[in-house]
């Protein structure tokens, strides 16, 4: 059994808003906490990036991401890099690191040292297996973001 | 001064080198390396002047990137940009020789702090 959980639902959203901050002008167009049911369905064929902290406290850190967000999000982070449309790869490692990011920042919260793993990201990536211990949901130019963290994830679904 | 960017993560080098440049660094002369392996290889063929490495990457991590540079007599200023910031981590980043360490989410404000020292010296 894990220790935790690391994080509230309200700790968590704080955490999302100021990294998608950091990430993204919000300035804007703020990123805003979703809180209607039917607003929180899973999302239907999102991008998702997901790491793993092993330690103390085992666990998944998993983001959900509606395809035109992932793309806004890739765009945003690659600036002026980017020439056309963002491809796979850069989808990928936009929402990876979105993951990361999140998943390094919980993993600060929770008990002992541990280890974070590098993301994984992909469309579809298999849905991992767990005790939920906290979601949030974002919109974002009226695009969804869902944040999970999972303790006591199955190894073969990691 | 040259300034060599080490992350995995393209995305994140173009957030890392936008930054700079948010943060009145932006006249650097900038290098990339996508793992510790790349960027040991670049410092040797062409030392720069300051090294901002991601910590956790495939090929060769930030910490045995810095132990390797160390170790080599190198002592080029080196800062970890991860997204982990813990007390044991850093004091592991210290205790391996390096300069500075900036977690993410990161901010302009941290990377002047960070660098302004290393270039007014």
């Amino acid at each position: 059994m894990s220790v935790g959980p690391p994080t509230t639902p309200a700790d968590l959203a704080a955490l999302v808003e100021e990294i998608w901050g950091s990430l993204v002008d919000v300035a804007t167009e703020p990123l805003v906490p979703v809180t209607d049911v039917l607003d929180t369905v899973p999302l239907t064929d999102p991008w998702s990036g997901q790491v793993a902290i092993d330690g103390e406290w085992h666990g998944v850190v998993r983001v959900d991401v509606a395809p035109p967000l992932a793309e806004a999000l890739a765009a945003r982070m690659l600036g002026d890099e980017l020439s056309g449309e963002p491809g796979v790869a850069d989808l990928e490692d936009a929402v990876g690191e979105l993951a990361n990011v999140i998943g390094g920042n919980v993993k600060s919260l929770v008990p002992g040292d541990g280890v974070l793993s590098l993301p994984a990201a992909g469309r579809p990536l298999p849905t991992a297996r767990g005790a939920l211990v906290c979601r949030t949901d974002h919109r974002w130019a009226g695009h969804r973001l869902s944040v999970t963290v999972l303790a006591d994830v199955q190894e073969e679904t990691r | 001064m040259k300034v060599l960017v080490v992350d995995d993560s393209r995305v994140m080098r173009q957030i890392v080198i936008r930054t700079l440049r948010q943060a009145g660094h932006g006249g650097h002369e900038i290098a990339e390396a996508e793992n510790g392996r790349a960027a040991l290889e670049q410092i040797h063929a062409a030392p720069p002047d300051l090294v901002l490495s991601d910590w956790n990457m495939p090929e060769m991590s930030g910490l045995e990137l810095l132990d390797r540079v160390r170790a080599s007599g190198s002592t080029v200023p080196f800062g970890f940009v991860t997204s982990e910031g813990s007390e044991d981590m850093r004091a592991r980043a210290t205790a391996a020789g390096a300069t500075f360490l900036i977690a993410k989410p990161f901010t302009p404000e941290a990377f002047a702090e960070a660098l302004d020292p290393l270039v007014r010296s």
